[in-house]
């Protein structure tokens, strides 16, 4: 094996979602890193829907946008298709959706690694990562090319040990088209890391030429689209238009002709599946009394016509997979360009990372994305930055990061991975936050920017318009509430004009505005002046703020308490045989999971507030000692 | 247990054994609740000096109805067993006012119910207990944990948790729905209207209140099962009180009519609490005597609003007129034929007596010897519980966490309507169905997220 010269901080292994969050997080902390992936052209490539964002995942986009991410910014330059959900729900459970076009993502994204400095790309397989006393030092190629590195991150996507299936036929590939990684989930088997299987699968590629929209229900984005960037200055343009259209019965019927050669019912394929993306024949036995599905024909971007139909997500045998999409309206006659399939792939047992993402076998080796057992892009590039800032710091000897629960969608997710596992592909949701209503995408920055810039994943003029916004907040906010208002026969009239009620004793704009049917914009009606030159997201933000104050404070106490709980530190080391009282069974799933926190402690499953107690006592012994 | 600032009450002593109740208060606010609700006998000074005895009583400055004379200790930190503020009340052990106190004492807004063994972990944590004595509080927090366990076992089962379950299923069923809702616009699943939802909330929210006056009707556990001795004069009703007491409560002689009013004392048999109600002899003469006649009234009023009656037979004696007269008067109550006399000649043959007498359940013993009383309560016990009037041992304290569980979960349910009203959005909603089922939780186990996750998916096609 020959040594390159050069010597990186940071070797970033797969350039998907999560391997580019965490080689452009690495090299902005200003280490020198290495992003070596098996297609340079491949990095950024979004393999199943075209489509970023989503209810839950809109706002891990705009945290990581928040903490200096790429995601939001590669989204808002590639989307040709931007929608909002749930806008006639409250601001926490809106997300922002785009259709994205896929050639163009993974150019812009590959274009923002070359330019990148302290950024080398490398095009490689990795075999082996290099380890002496139990710490990661560097990685070595299949041709036997060694590259030394303080902190390894590994981002494997569906490569490891990656099988397609498509009816009784399968084949070993990372994805369709790209090598499986076979030598390196060996070598982590073979270090101890408990390895099992995850199932995913895609649907089958339609030629846009052989679909008739005319007979199909088109659909729009919003007029005016909200990027997901919070630098994004530039108006958004929708440039394209999806179709939505059905399956019916004989589509069904079809389907289960094919059942005799399914590799998921004639028990080929072993891995667990995407509970949350089933495939449509998974669809069709669960929910057998259900008339039809729900498909969405999403333009695969604007230099191409192919289609991806999002809702049909298969393994069946080709022969069947035509067949069934030709029994749907408007594609009676469709051509599939590239067949759906389903993919089987290693996942390594979350429980054995630490929240900083650090493998707890072996020092400064992180992991992320889908070798967690999580699926989504959005799900990959959270952890994908958290673990490339992580490498970072700690090649840099500085304390790692965590984010919490109750700060970001990101520490949900992580923390539910490293506390309590996965049995199948995790996905997130809204309801998986204790602290949703704080969650929102309209404060991502707010909860986020601060620690992005005090990492150095920000641009100092990013910084600045950050802090100009929340002054414009705090001092808007301030004087609403410092303006008080008559109860005179006029101002009472103007209430009424808006439709709400008069008052009889003086009151504050602020309690004026907590109103329902009262907006900043109308109380200019009440003769006090609005700032002209306040932004919209300021408005909205003292709005959202002020309206729903009730329901934050309330969160935030919670918040309050759970982040004591977060601040008992527990020590890694900590030897939980030693204390008395605990029992077995508790004691080995507080060795087996070594929580940082007696927070992380009591989210443990079966750990019963006596033992907490238990633990507490001994935490303070250790304190006053 | 994050929070050590806050004041904490619970029951220092076993309900329902011995004399005395403990009740304990420990923290910021002990003393300004002890001043709240405590009158000291010594009208003139109501200071209460540290570390001494006051007698006093407990009121309720709401209702000024005194609830106890009691004995009111207040001990300050820097003397205490928790090095916090702590006030101890003494007072009778029944459990109408041990729970009247408590329930006074958590009235106050920064009072909260004392965990198991948070007395002592305090102690522990504000450097009271020396360090050595850390593996004993782990035993003491066990302990308790475990009784309170047992405790909860026993009464799980029973009909109560059975319906907080019921309960728990409707509102997850519900907050799947919303979830649903929300983490998926775009799916073709059914949503629930706003009219739907706030029809759901109102069934639940007549489930729980339903569920919490069934606690108010516990009585039997609070109050006791309320048991009339009645027969006719001198057949050894006093005596068997007495017996039943194990003391001199009421006067005895042979002449009949020694009773007159009648004497109510408390007594547990096998973890029962029973009211016993000695009454005055039910003669078969016309009464000339008022006050024989206004005793007699009070006999007939307290024995027709007994739970169960003890109807007292002189085996030594033939059956009387009296006798029978007494039995169908009183037939329709639940009762037990108690054969007293048992230490002479009998002259009553039970085999005998008409066949609607001999239905009851029936005991012989000798009240004056101490004789058949094992038996009679075993047949009382067997009786009680048999017709479901206590499904199990009453546990008083799980019984007034359930309480305060159901109360703040109905508290959760009633924001939810009132937010639901206000035309919040769902989400909104949520918050407070998750709180509400957080306070179930309590009483019947919690519930993850993983398995409102598990519903949904199981209620619901969803993905694409």
């Amino acid at each position: 094996m020959i040594f390159y010269p050069k010597e990186y901080d940071v070797i970033v292994i797969g350039g998907g979602h999560a391997g580019c969050e965490a080689a452009l997080a690495s090299s902005r902390i200003g280490c020198s890193t290495l992003l070596i992936t098996m297609n340079i052209d491949n990095a950024g490539l979004m393999s199943c829907n075209p489509a970023i964002g989503g209810l839950a995942k809109g706002q891990i986009v705009k945290e990581i946008d928040a903490l200096g991410g790429e995601m939001g910014k590669a989204a808002d330059h590639t989307g040709i298709q931007f929608r909002r959900l749930n806008t006639k729900k409250g601001p926490a459970v809106r997300s922002s959706r785009a259709q994205i076009d896929r050639q163009d993502y993974r150019l812009y994204m590959k274009t923002v690694l070359e330019r990148q400095p302290n950024l080398d790309l490398k095009q490689s397989m990795v075999d082996h990562v290099l380890i002496k006393n139990s710490t990661v030092y560097g990685i070595k190629t299949h041709t036997e090319e060694g590259f030394v590195g303080k902190s390894v991150v590994i981002t494997p996507g569906t490569f490891f040990n990656g099988l397609i299936h498509i009816g009784l036929v399968n084949f070993p590939a990372g994805r369709m088209g790209d090598f499986p990684s076979i030598a390196l989930p060996q070598q982590l088997k073979e270090l101890g890391f408990e390895i099992g299987r995850f199932k995913t699968g895609t649907t089958p590629r339609l030629d846009g030429k052989s679909i008739d929209f005319s007979r199909l229900t088109p659909q729009a984005g919003d007029d005016a689209p909200i990027p997901f960037s919070f630098s994004t200055i530039n108006q958004l343009n929708n440039q394209a238009v999806c179709y939505i259209t059905y399956t019916n019965h004989k589509t069904h019927k079809i389907i289960q002709t094919g059942f005799d050669r399914s590799p998921l019912y004639t028990g080929i394929i072993e891995g667990t599946g995407v509970r949350y993306c089933p495939s449509i024949e998974d669809k069709i036995v669960r929910f057998s009394d259900k008339e039809r599905h729900q498909i969405f024909l999403e333009p695969d971007g604007i230099q191409t016509n192919e289609y991806y139909p999002n809702g049909v997500a298969t393994s069946l045998p080709y022969d069947t997979q035509i067949a069934m999409l030709r029994s749907i309206e408007g594609l009676e006659k469709v051509e599939i360009r590239r067949p759906g399939y389903a993919i089987e792939h290693d996942y390594v047992n979350p429980l054995q990372l630490k929240p900083t993402l650090e493998t707890k076998l072996i020092r400064n080796l992180f992991l992320a994305g889908q070798i967690n057992g999580t699926t989504g892009y959005e799900e990959a590039a959270g952890q994908g930055l958290i673990a490339g800032i992580n490498a970072a710091l700690t090649a840099q000897e500085r304390e790692p990061i965590i984010i919490d629960r109750s700060e970001g969608y990101i520490g949900v997710l992580i923390d539910d991975l490293v506390t309590k596992g996965t049995k199948e592909p995790y996905r997130m949701f809204t309801s998986r936050s204790e602290y949703r209503l704080i969650l929102r995408e309209d404060n991502a920055d707010l909860r986020l920017r601060e620690k992005g810039y005090q990492f150095g994943l920000l641009t100092h003029e990013e910084y600045e318009h950050f802090r100009k916004k929340k002054k414009a907040i705090e001092g808007e906010l301030a004087r609403l509430r410092s303006i008080q208002i008559r109860a005179d026969a006029q101002t009472n009239e103007a209430l009424v004009r808006l439709g709400t009620a008069p008052i009889k004793n003086p009151a504050t704009l602020e309690e004026i505005l907590r109103r329902p049917e009262v907006s900043y914009k109308t109380l200019s009606v009440l003769g006090y002046p609005i700032l002209e030159e306040i932004s919209p997201v300021v408005i909205e933000q003292v709005e959202i703020q002020i309206k729903y104050a009730g329901y934050i404070n309330r969160q935030e106490e919670h918040v309050e308490k759970f982040k004591k709980m977060e601040n008992i530190k527990l020590p890694f080391d900590f030897d939980y045989r030693k204390i008395p009282g605990l029992s077995r069974e508790v004691q080995e799933k507080l060795i087996a999971i070594r929580p940082v926190s007696l927070g992380q402690a009591s989210r443990i499953s079966g750990i019963t507030p006596a033992a907490l107690s238990i633990l507490m006592v001994y935490v303070k012994r250790i304190g006053t000692v | 247990m994050d929070t050590y600032h806050d004041t904490i009450a619970a029951l220092a002593t076993p309900v329902g054994i011995g004399g005395i109740g403990i009740i304990k208060i420990s923290g910021p606010f002990s003393r300004k609740i002890a001043e709240r609700i405590f009158r000291k006998k010594d009208k003139i000074n109501q200071l209460l000096k540290p570390r001494y005895l006051h007698f006093g009583a407990v009121m309720d400055p709401s209702s000024q109805e005194v609830i106890d004379e009691v004995l009111l200790t207040y001990m300050p930190a820097s003397a205490s067993y928790t090095r916090e503020d702590v006030v101890e009340i003494q007072c009778h052990s029944g459990y109408l006012i041990l729970e009247k106190i408590l329930n006074l004492v958590l009235s106050h807004q920064r009072v909260r119910l004392a965990e198991p063994g948070e007395f002592t972990r305090r102690a522990f944590l504000n450097g009271r207990i020396d360090l050595t004595q850390v593996e004993a509080i782990v035993d003491l927090i066990q302990a308790r944990t475990g009784s309170a366990l047992m405790q909860a076992a026993s009464q799980l089962g029973g009909i109560l948790t059975e319906k907080i379950h019921g309960v728990k299923k409707n509102l997850i069923s519900l907050i799947s729905h919303i979830e649903s809702a929300i983490d998926f616009p775009e799916e073709e699943i059914e949503i629930f209207s706003t009219e739907e939802v706030l029809g759901e909330l109102k069934g639940l929210e007549g489930e729980i209140k339903a569920l919490l006056s069934t606690y108010e009707e516990g009585k039997l556990f609070r109050e006791g099962v309320k048991t009339a001795i009645i027969g006719r004069p001198n057949v050894g009703k006093s005596s068997l009180l007495n017996a039943l007491l194990g003391e001199e409560r009421a006067i005895i002689s042979h002449l009949p009519g020694t009773t007159r009013d009648t004497i109510e004392e408390n007594i547990n048999i096998h973890g029962i609490p029973l009211t016993i109600i000695d009454t005055a002899g039910l003669p078969f003469y016309t009464i000339t005597d008022p006050i024989e006649e206004k005793g007699t009234n009070r006999t007939r009023d307290k024995a027709s609003q007994a739970d169960l009656v003890l109807l007292v037979l002189d085996q030594s004696s033939p059956l009387t007129e009296n006798d029978q007269a007494i039995f169908e008067e009183f037939q329709r109550k639940k009762m037990v034929i108690v054969l007293n006399k048992a230490d002479l000649p009998a002259a009553l043959n039970p085999l005998s007596v008409s066949p609607a007498l001999k239905n009851n359940a029936m005991v012989s013993i000798s009240a004056k010897y101490h004789q058949g009383l094992e038996e009679l309560k075993k047949v009382i016990h067997g009786l009680i519980i048999e017709r479901k009037e206590i499904s199990s041992p009453p546990v008083f304290i799980n019984r007034l966490h359930h309480k305060i569980s159901l109360e703040k979960a109905d508290g959760g349910i009633s924001r939810a309507i009132k937010s639901l009203e206000a035309g919040m959005s769902q989400e909104f909603i949520a918050v407070d169905l998750k709180c509400s089922l957080d306070y179930l939780g309590e009483i019947v186990g919690e519930t993850t997220t993983e398995e409102i996750l598990d519903q949904i998916f199981a209620e619901f096609c969803i993905g694409k």
